[in-house]
């Protein structure tokens, strides 16, 4: 599954590619994530980062999962030549919002101090296939990612 | 409205005084004297958590836990003990996406343990654990064979061959998570009701809601999951990842009395059905040392029973780490003080009305939990001459020594313990003064919901002192500072897009 996640993530790096640098990087928010969507990247915008930023902060606001298939998702750092996953969760029960916060390791800041700054990247893992899993839809709904201060 | 420290106190403030440090002091007491040597036995033999694995003693501990899941499973609906309502307890409470998780889940195991105790007559009995960091798949123990095995779960949509994925249950990735200085990364953000969502810490994220949703699933993709038996062996195993971030790596919890008070009355039941005393998270960080043992740590390595209790220098550092807390840094948007002192002993509590403003209390009890107001009692001292409780009533003045905790008007209660002379050289008795925190909104909003507030424009606050043991106790005079009410935000502010 590992495997598939990461090759999955690697298709991704053609919507990743382009990140402009400078200062007028429009906020684009991350829309749903869903079956026909499992990936979505966007730029990070500027009032999402603060200097030194050590944690990732990322809210699901909404999830339409009515057979509760499984929803684990992997938040990515990407930039042309690279794809690094910072942290991965589940919801529990999955059909819960809810806020997650984890610290960046070292590799996930210098990727963020680094011009040009990184993509954000959400991925709805794939899982084991259960009863009704392959048809039943699931879809999230993530709020734009902060990266902030531990404190 | 502009947020601010407090500028009475630099940002950090210590809260002092409640059941556990005393029972650590006690205990700490019991050992340099050298006394109550059956205490100390019962201790050094609680019952010990073992790893799930293919050996005899481990399948000995698996055998209880199957005898007690049949019989929780034949118990009639009307006993607490049946296994439908131990489910049901998490159903209906169990906190999710903040701070409590970790403190709930350790008590409701806990009291769980005790059932199963009571009802094979396996006093020593420990719940075994499932360690997924070191093996992904769900235990053989739970699978065979199916139709007498209480362990069994039909609704598991995962097979006894599926392995969970190591980079959500992985060992580096919980070392990793154990590593985690912060409280609140680790285990979850501030919250002031159960079911508020704040955010979740990293083990809860991540192994355990991928354990529940992704894996197992079945009964245990829901807030039901208890009834899938492997619930119980599951959080065991989240409980050891706080104990090995907690006392193994000796990180600090928070100290914000909103969490070490918060008061989990009323949802558990003992060994006996009977509903259980009441417990706090606070009381819960002594558990793992006085009432149950791990058999290993998160990577398998076999713990020494006991090993910071050998000696009086083990003893003290371990304390120290317990006690310690990480210091609360309240951000105060507005206070309302008490402009003189108070002064209680048990003859004459104290009652004071602090004015407020009625507009802004109606909007913070009547709104949606983004506020919280704390009663501080400021620079409380306590001579040191018998044990006290310290309890807090609001918006009733004539509470007295007789009045009961129960009472919709109690808000918390703090216990003084005095060491006395046996204490020991370098640590002697004296005065001792420090602020004193105690979150009133949810008595506040209970009181309103009641319509047992008559006024806003002032809230009556009452200190009653009673002594722990009306027959011996010395006269008590408890002295503050002062009191004051503060407007502290709850953090949960919610992304945009």
């Amino acid at each position: 599954m590992a495997t598939r996640l990461r090759r999955r993530l690697l298709f991704g790096l053609a919507l990743a590619a382009g990140h402009a640098a400078g200062s007028a990087v429009p906020t684009v928010a991350l829309s749903a994530l869903d079956n026909d969507h499992p990936q979505r990247c966007a730029p990070i915008p500027w009032s999402a980062l603060v200097a030194d930023a050590e944690v990732l902060k990322v809210t699901v606001v909404e999830v339409d999962n009515p057979h509760l298939r499984p929803i684990t998702i992997a938040l990515a750092l990407a930039t042309a030549s690279r794809q690094y996953e910072v942290a991965r969760f589940t919801l529990y029960p999955p059909d819960q919002p809810g806020t997650f916060r984890f610290r960046l390791d070292e590799t996930a800041r210098k990727l963020l101090a680094s011009p040009p700054p990184p993509r954000f990247c959400a991925l709805l893992a794939e899982q084991p296939e259960g009863k009704d899993d392959k048809v039943a839809a699931r879809r999230v709904r993530l709020a734009e990612p902060r990266f902030e201060r531990a404190d | 409205m502009r947020t601010e420290l407090d500028p009475a106190d630099p940002g950090r403030r210590k809260f002092i005084g409640d059941f556990s440090l005393a029972s650590l002091s006690l205990l700490s007491l019991t050992l340099i004297t050298g006394g109550c040597e059956s205490w100390l036995d019962a201790i050094r033999h609680r019952p010990l958590r073992r790893l799930i694995r293919n050996t005899s003693e481990a399948n000995q501990q698996i055998d209880i836990y199957r005898n007690a899941v049949a019989m929780m499973k034949a118990l009639p609906a009307s006993d607490c003990r049946n296994w439908t309502n131990q489910a049901n307890i998490h159903n209906n409470f169990c906190p999710h996406g903040n701070w409590y998780f970790f403190p709930w889940h350790r008590a409701y195991l806990f009291h769980f343990e005790k059932i199963c105790q009571k009802l094979t007559g396996e006093s020593h009995f420990g719940l075994p654990y499932w360690n997924w960091a070191l093996d992904g798949h769900l235990p053989t123990q739970f699978w065979t064979p199916p139709a007498a095995n209480a362990l069994f779960d039909a609704t598991r949509l995962c097979t006894a061959s599926s392995v969970a994925d190591a980079g959500s249950v992985g060992l580096p990735l919980i070392d990793g998570f154990c590593n985690e200085p912060d409280f609140s990364l680790f285990a979850g953000g501030a919250a002031s009701a159960l079911r508020m969502r704040t955010s979740s810490g990293n083990i809860e994220a991540t192994p355990h809601n991928y354990v529940h949703g992704s894996f197992v699933r079945g009964d245990m993709a829901a807030f039901t999951s208890p009834l899938d038996a492997i619930f119980w062996n599951h959080h065991c195993m989240v409980d050891l990842c706080w104990f090995e971030w907690n006392i193994t790596r000796q990180h600090a919890n928070t100290n914000d009395p909103a969490w070490t008070h918060f008061n989990f009355s009323g949802m558990f039941c003992d060994g006996d059905g009977a509903p259980a005393p009441d417990m706090s998270p606070i009381v819960t960080l002594l558990m793992p040392l006085l009432s149950y043992q791990y058999e290993t740590g998160i990577a398998g390595t076999v713990l020494t029973p006991l090993k910071a209790l050998r000696d009086k220098r083990a003893f003290q550092r371990l304390q120290d780490i317990v006690k310690k807390g990480a210091d609360v840094k309240l951000r105060i948007r507005q206070r309302y003080a008490l402009p003189h002192g108070v002064e209680v002993t048990v003859q004459r509590p104290s009652a004071e009305t602090i004015p407020v403003d009625a507009k802004e209390f109606a909007a913070i009890l009547g709104g949606d939990a983004k506020e919280r107001v704390l009663l501080i009692i400021r620079q409380l001292v306590q001579p040191p001459s018998s044990d006290t409780f310290l309890r807090v009533f609001i918006e009733k003045p004539d509470a007295d020594a007789t009045t009961s905790r129960d009472d919709p008007h109690y808000a918390g209660s703090f216990y003084f313990f005095v060491h006395g002379a046996a204490h020991p050289a370098g640590h002697a008795p004296g005065p001792d003064a420090g602020d004193l925190i105690v979150d009133i909104t949810p008595t506040l909003r209970k009181l309103m919901n009641a319509d047992a507030v008559r006024d806003l424009k002032g809230i009556s606050v009452s200190l009653v002192a009673v002594p722990v043991d009306a027959e011996k106790a010395l006269p008590v005079t408890l002295v503050a500072a002062g009191l004051k009410l503060a407007i502290s935000p709850v953090d949960v502010r919610l992304l945009e897009f």
